[in-house]
């Protein structure tokens, strides 16, 4: 190319195709999805977020926790993640649609967290297991690498009754003698959100069997 | 003068052969904004070093400064790798761009006040964004977590400088560009291009989760592959040439790499989503053109090899050739090891593994990395009129760098191997496999240890070099103390 003006043109000539292709096609292929809805109860798979769990997602976001986990199930003939228990179907495009912006991740330092619902439940016991985790992950999974993040609570001196908020701790020595940790709005938003991630619904490209 | 004659090929293809002081008269126009650029891209790589040294230690060692907020992980992590493209990176890739096209279009910088603004303003829209990062404000998209502000100060800042590259450019009047300008050119139209699409369909407007994806990954990729890595060939085509001496081997073959690196990079992305819940043709239009990109990176391979054919006593004695050398070495291994990388039988393994980061690494470390400081090692002390005042703190840079991303790269990917592998079998509880790769991420943040006390060296010494301490040198500053004249003589015939 000898000459400025060629050299222009050659350039937006290859990105435009390029815009075209990979980002408009793309768009117009898996981005503009809508939920599938059952038939006798009429609801939305995947289903919408709750509010809390929109803020959840967002102190997902804040902190980071996606340069460790990821969020996508590979398909058997891709990998061990069906095998190892992350979930019993891969993931499909259809399963992001209210994920904006998504948190596929690169890397797996943490494990995959696309079920962490089924995986560790969603009742009351799983509620505070969640919290214990991240309060002190090692509390939880011995060994575990995992950032602890104390600051979504509040470590504080039990006055008169305890909170009924507090977090119950497996081993004694995480919390002082006459002290509970609470968690703060964007804790319980967190764990919210981490209750919110399943991918185990049927769709109709990704079968459970 | 063989050297004249070769720099009359190598600098000026076409127009008007540029004497020592018409190159003298164009380096001082230019000295301002571009050594600010150097001065901010190496307060940049400080701060990237301590904060991936910071991610580094916590990887193995979570406890370590577990009780701030704004030391979290997640968020040191995000502003280390920021720190290390928007700041170190891409302020080096614009001193250097300006500096190769002042150099040759014959650019007289007239009026520098654009480009000292785009200059604050990169440097407050990154201030800010590490801040805002730190404080809890990303937006949690890879690459574009510094929040909107932000990048709103880094794109109007860019702004200035195509402004001046559009003034300077339309001015020009050589009916033939030598292949780094092209370079120059496709780097800094590509970025603000990327950086708009990506900041409008990712952050301001996001799109739907599965294409947020494909576009988030079409976006890393050319954010290294059409911003970084042509800034970096850019200074590999012009800085070799010049070192050794000797034009490049063949034009002919640098246009053809150029364009197969413009058509074939800008398809990339879908390989780091081999597996995932996109579309197949998306990865496998990735991973195709991986493979295509290596016919760019064999000609740039063959082209740069055989310009230095018969000039590699110079790597013994010239910093600069030598960072620059190992810079490109290492845009083969990597391409190499990315291409392996996306193969679908390997992927099944090694993604979502460290290897994934031993070749970002590998790419942006280690080839846009060295390749930049060694073109520092070339420009600065023409614009600054001092030589490098010490060669001890060159050797102690060269020597801690160069280890310290080999290390870096081997730790990860051997650690990434072995994770890949006790991943793939099922029946390894996930904490066994996070407790085999300790080791090796303990040997990482040793390696980042050690890049880090390289950085500190290499921006004292950049500090001596601008504040002109110590005794006026009346020769380039090498490496080796007993080189003959020859070789002492090639680099400042180039000055």
């Amino acid at each position: 190319m000898n000459k400025m003006p060629l050299l222009f043109l050659g350039l937006l000539f290859t990105f435009a195709l390029s815009w075209a292709g990979m980002v408009a096609i793309p768009y117009y292929q898996v981005g503009r999805m809508r939920p599938v809805l059952d038939d006798t109860t009429a609801l939305p798979s995947p289903p919408a977020l709750s509010g809390l769990a929109l803020r959840g997602r967002a102190v997902y976001a804040a902190n980071g926790c996606a340069n460790c986990h990821t969020q996508q199930v590979r398909q058997a003939s891709a990998g061990a993640d069906i095998a190892r228990g992350w979930g019993v179907r891969g993931t499909v495009s259809r399963d992001y649609i209210e994920e904006t912006p998504s948190f596929l991740g690169t890397v797996r330092s943490g494990p995959d967290l696309s079920n962490i619902a089924p995986r560790w439940g969603k009742d009351a016991a799983a509620v505070n297991k969640h919290h214990a985790h991240l309060y002190s992950p090692v509390s939880v999974t011995p060994g575990s690498t995992m950032a602890p993040f104390p600051f979504l609570y509040s470590l504080r001196k039990v006055q008169g009754q305890p909170s009924s908020e507090a977090i119950a701790f497996s081993d004694s020595k995480i919390v002082p003698a006459g002290y509970e940790v609470v968690p703060s709005h964007d804790a319980k938003a967190l764990v919210a959100y981490l209750l919110s991630l399943d991918r185990s619904y049927e769709l109709p490209e990704a079968p459970t069997e | 003068m063989k050297d004249a004659d070769c720099q009359a090929q190598v600098n000026c293809e076409c127009a008007a052969q540029t004497s020592a002081a018409d190159r003298a008269r164009l380096d001082a126009a230019c000295a301002v904004p571009v050594l600010g650029f150097f001065g901010s891209a190496i307060f940049w790589l400080l701060a990237a070093s301590l904060l991936s040294l910071i991610a580094s230690i916590k990887l193995h060692y979570p406890s370590f400064l577990a009780d701030a907020s704004w030391l979290t992980y997640g968020r040191v992590n995000a502003a280390a790798t920021s720190a290390h493209i928007y700041g170190w990176a891409s302020c080096a890739a614009i001193g250097i761009g300006i500096w190769i096209l002042a150099r040759l279009c014959k650019i007289e910088v007239q009026c520098p006040l654009p480009l000292l603004g785009a200059l604050k303003l990169w440097n407050l829209g990154n201030l800010a964004g590490i801040i805002g990062l730190l404080a809890g404000q990303s937006t949690g998209v890879q690459y574009l977590e510094y929040p909107s502000y932000a990048a709103l100060m880094l794109f109007i800042g860019y702004g200035l400088i195509v402004l001046w590259g559009a003034v300077s450019c339309a001015r020009h009047k050589l009916c033939k560009l030598p292949i780094s300008a092209c370079y120059v050119v496709a780097a800094f139209f590509a970025f603000p291009w990327l950086f708009a699409v990506a900041q409008v369909m990712l952050v301001f407007q996001p799109v739907q989760g599965a294409a947020h994806a494909v576009i988030q990954a079409w976006f890393a990729q050319n954010l290294v592959g059409l911003w970084l890595t042509p800034s970096a060939l850019a200074a590999c085509f012009y800085i070799i040439p010049k070192i050794t001496g000797r034009p490049i081997y063949s034009r002919s073959l640098a246009l053809l790499g150029f364009w197969f690196l413009i058509l074939f990079s800008c398809w990339g992305g879908g390989q780091r989503l081999v597996g995932g819940p996109v579309p197949v043709w998306v990865q496998t239009v990735g991973i195709v053109s991986g493979f295509m990109l290596l016919m760019s990176v064999a000609s740039v391979a063959l082209n740069l090899h055989l310009t230095l054919t018969g000039s590699f006593s110079h790597l013994r004695v010239s910093p600069a050739l030598r960072f620059v050398v190992i810079g490109a070495i290492a845009y083969t291994l990597a391409s190499l090891l990315g291409c392996l990388l996306s193969l679908r039988s390997v992927a099944s393994y090694l993604q979502f593994t460290y290897a994934i980061a031993a070749q970002w690494h590998l790419m942006v470390s280690v080839f846009v990395g060295l390749v930049f400081t060694g073109s520092i090692y070339y420009i600065a002390p023409r614009l600054a009129r001092w030589e490098w005042p010490s060669a001890g703190l060159v050797r102690w840079h060269f020597w801690c760098t160069t280890l310290g991303v080999i290390g870096l790269v081997l730790s990860l990917l051997a650690g990434g191997i072995h994770q890949g592998i006790s991943l793939a079998s099922p029946d390894m509880a996930f904490m066994k496999v996070v407790q085999s790769i300790s080791p090796y991420l303990e040997l990482a943040s040793l390696s980042v240890i050690m890049l880090t006390v390289g950085n500190f060296a290499f921006a004292f010494s950049f500090f001596l070099l601008v504040v002109h301490a110590g005794k006026r040198r009346t020769e380039p500053t090498l490496l080796d103390d007993d080189m003959t004249e020859e070789s002492a003589g090639a680099e400042t015939n180039h000055e």
